[in-house]
């Protein structure tokens, strides 16, 4: 099964997140690898996704979980080698399977022999790579990204006895986009990996690229002309690969991102995530009704990716205060749940392993529109281990099966990275991808059908979202339509019971299809359409005009 | 329970989709399109500001086409969105729901109580009110009312006002002495228009076959306070400043006639 040729591959993509260390352990030194992920790919190719989106693998220090890069070019030695990686390349997209890397564009780490260069001698010509400063007072006011460990932007080098600029931890120092050099630098990695094959770069933090004074150091145009010229190269040079940008900010704000077409492909809708959970908790479709009516409109050739979890922390920086209490308050009891402004938790934990709370979240998010992310192991339900410090809790080893170490490695259990998840209620002797594989009514099988459902349809990829707004609020109803298809999204948020009354006048005399059975439903006339759903029971609808 | 025939079938359909709640809030539209705007608008600010993760529900006694016309009474499940999500703020993080029981002519106190007590009882609120529709409502006094209920487990929350000298002499000399005597609570203001009131009280009320009957459909209100106090509930009073007196034809008001 070959990659398809569309430029617009990222509209129907459903990419599956994972890191190469956590997903399959192939010579058993504890740490997965590409080789074992290698071995893996036809597991995802039934789960029907057809992207991988790769955490770093780049040789580095580790202290950022690989987003201190120190070496471009290379495949961190845990992981294997270029070669093992060039294999893994091959093997997905003869599965049709395209991989999206991560490419840390706004910072080093302090390891990287850029910075060792550029701290070594103020005379160094690489000191301008950085941004250096003899005092730390510059760029007052801009915020930190690391409240619970940093305390300024600036971080004192004893070597040159200067601050250099860092907007995320001190060890991952920022590059200087002022300088022409670090820009032409920088795309000489990026053409690497793309002579490689990758068919895509979800670029870190691309919002602080640039620092001026007087602002915050956020979102400023300088910013928006490096990824502009990205872009420009790569629409010249590798038609078909695909921008992603990181960029935790309201969609009003993003969206500048997109530019004219001519900037992201696709971004991440950061502020739709936390409130589908919110939505679910309060049994209340306005927060996500309230979010989506203000995502401004974006190019054609551009798309929002969507998520519930990933491996940060559920982050609650685009929420208010009050929002952001009622999250905790519900959802991070216990305090070692949260960290920075966010909440180091899996899906399943989060909903109580509560199977229709899980399959509703999933339901919604491959019916919004967006293209949609799964966190490796959230299609089986996996749990965390809130107690590993970091956000480590939510990057335990990937669960096979129920043999030694969750058929994730044959290394001694004292080997692995991290230890594999081993409570009652998710521990891998009762969740894991075997023992779901056997079970029909598994979450995984049922990931599996609606996967499925979702790739068959175009309108969930590409479709305009229309709000039905029926008088009851516990129900978040809308329409998805592209050209032919039409497609009735109808959820009940509540955990009861409950009828709705759709005003679907505009369809009247279509045929509803349900479209996980097949099973025809009564023709919409001139009355309200009741319906009646379960406890968070959702329906997706095919409306055909028979 | 709410008898079998007694509310609308539209008034059921706003409360199906209404769901339970924990907070309710009745308020009668009766003569009052200038200011209701305003009265709506407080009670809804005050939920912004003091319950914004609670369910809440206004219900509008309505009377007729009157306010209809006024657009304001319209049953809405959900609050305009007009909020920026980029300025945060004080906000319900829920919709807060308004429903309107509609009546063809103006209906007496009494109707109207035994509307909301239904309505309460129905989606099992917790701590109910019934306001005024006024000018001067403000959305501390709205919370001031159910606070005690919601928060502290009252059952009757009676008003308490600071007045000028003149003002209120029939209550403040004859109707609080009395039902102090009679009953041993030193509630100061038992006929009021506004109180609140627990979702227990209100089924109470709600269950006893009085509703027919001509001084309880007139002036309910001491009727709803003396039921709370003769069944042996948590009563208290609530703090709400300066009463404030509608205006008057002059020599109408016994304050006016004594100056």
């Amino acid at each position: 099964m070959a990659l398809q040729r569309d430029n617009l591959w990222y509209k129907d993509a459903v990419i599956y997140q994972l890191h190469v260390r956590t997903f399959c352990d192939s010579n058993a030194d504890g740490i997965g690898d590409f080789a074992g992920l290698t071995r893996r790919l036809d597991y995802l190719q039934g789960l029907g996704i057809t992207a991988i989106w790769l955490l770093p693998f780049y040789p580095s220090p580790l202290r950022d979980d690989g987003y201190d890069i120190a070496d471009y070019t290379s495949v961190h030695s845990s992981y294997g080698t270029l070669d093992d990686f060039k294999i893994f390349l091959e093997a997905a997209h003869s599965r049709g399977i395209r991989v999206i890397i991560e490419m840390v564009l706004n910072h080093t780490s302090d390891q990287h022999p850029w910075f060792k260069e550029s701290r070594s001698s103020h005379d160094n010509p690489k000191r301008e790579w950085y941004v250096w400063s003899e005092t730390d007072t510059g760029y007052q006011g801009v915020p930190i990204v690391f409240v619970d460990t940093e305390t300024s932007n600036w971080a004192w080098d004893p070597l040159s006895k200067s601050y250099y600029w860092h907007r995320f931890f001190s060890h991952q120092p920022d590059l200087n986009y002022d300088n022409p050099a670090v820009f032409e630098a920088v795309w000489e990695v990026m053409k690497f990996w793309l002579d490689i094959g990758v068919d895509g770069f979800r670029l870190d933090a691309v919002a602080f690229l640039v620092e001026r004074e007087g602002t915050l150091c956020e979102n400023l145009p300088e910013t928006h002309a490096v990824i502009r010229e990205i872009r420009k190269r790569l629409d010249i040079s590798y038609p078909g690969t695909m921008l992603l940008a990181e960029a935790n900010q309201w969609p009003a704000d993003v969206r500048a991102y997109f530019g004219d077409g001519d900037e992201f492909h696709a971004a991440f809708h950061f502020p739709l995530m936390p409130r589908m959970f919110m939505a679910v908790k309060l049994e209340d479709r306005k927060p996500i009704i309230e979010i989506l009516e203000q995502t401004p409109e974006i190019p054609e050739n551009a798309q929002w990716f969507i998520f519930l979890r990933n491996h940060d922390e559920l982050t609650l920086e685009m929420v208010t205060d009050i929002e952001r209490d009622y999250m905790y308050d519900e959802y991070a009891t216990d305090k070692t749940m949260r960290i920075n402004r966010g909440i180091r938790r899996r899906l399943a934990p989060m909903m109580n392993n509560d199977r229709r709370r899980i399959e509703l979240l999933n339901g919604l998010l491959m019916s919004m529109p967006g293209t949609p992310i799964v966190y490796y192991g959230d299609e089986i339900g996996m749990g965390d281990n809130i107690y590993l410090g970091d956000r480590n809790g939510v990057r335990t080893p990937m669960q096979w099966n129920s043999s030694l170490n969750a058929g994730f490695s044959s290394a001694d259990p004292e080997r692995l990275y991290a230890p594999v998840i081993s409570n009652a209620v998710y521990g891998f002797q009762a969740v894991n991808v075997d023992a779901q594989t056997r079970s029909e009514h598994s979450l995984l099988l049922w990931m599996k059908s609606l996967i499925k459902v979702r790739n068959a349809f175009r309108v969930f990829s590409r479709g305009t979202i229309q709000f039905l707004n029926p008088s009851n609020h516990r129900v978040l109803a809308y329409v998805r339509q592209f050209e032919g298809e039409t497609v009735l999204v109808v959820n009940n948020l509540s955990n009861s019971a409950q009828a709705v009354e759709l005003d679907v006048q505009r369809y009247k005399g279509y045929v509803p299809i349900e479209m996980f059975g097949r099973n025809l439903f009564p023709r919409f006339g001139n009355l309200p359409y009741l319906l009646t759903l379960g406890p968070y029971q959702f329906y997706w609808f095919q409306l055909r005009r028979l | 329970m709410a008898e079998d025939t007694f509310l609308a079938d539209d008034l059921l359909r706003q409360l199906m989709n209404v769901g339970e709640v924990d907070l309710l809030v009745g308020v009668s539209s009766r003569d009052a399109a200038d200011t209701i705007a305003h009265a709506l608008s407080a009670i809804e600010q005050s939920f912004q500001q003091y319950f914004v993760r609670q369910r809440v529900v206004i219900v509008i006694v309505g009377s007729g086409d009157k306010d209809k016309k006024n657009g304001l009474l319209e049953a809405t499940s959900s609050t305009p969105f007009t909020r920026n999500p980029r300025q945060p703020g004080i906000t319900s993080l829920r919709t807060i729901h308004r429903v309107t029981a509609d009546f063809s002519t103006p209906p007496p106190p009494g109707v109207a109580l035994h509307t909301v007590l239904a309505a309460a009882d129905l989606l099992r609120a917790r701590a109910c009110a019934v306001l005024p529709p006024a000018a001067n409502l403000n959305p501390s006094a709205v919370a001031s009312l159910l606070k005690p209920a919601y928060h502290e487990n009252f059952d009757f929350v009676a008003p308490l006002y600071k007045r000028h000298k003149f003002q209120g002499l029939l209550a403040r000399n004859l109707l609080y002495p009395m039902s102090r005597a009679v009953f041993g609570c030193a509630i100061r203001e038992l006929y009021s228009d506004e109180w609140g009131f627990s979702g227990r009280l209100a089924s109470l009320c709600l269950n006893q076959d009085v509703w027919q009957e001509q001084a309880i459909r007139a002036r309910p209100e001491a009727w709803m306070a003396i039921s709370a106090i003769a069944s042996d509930l948590r009563c208290c009073q609530t703090y709400l400043g300066e009463k404030s007196q509608p205006p008057t034809v002059a020599g109408s008001d016994i304050v006016d006639a004594l100056r």
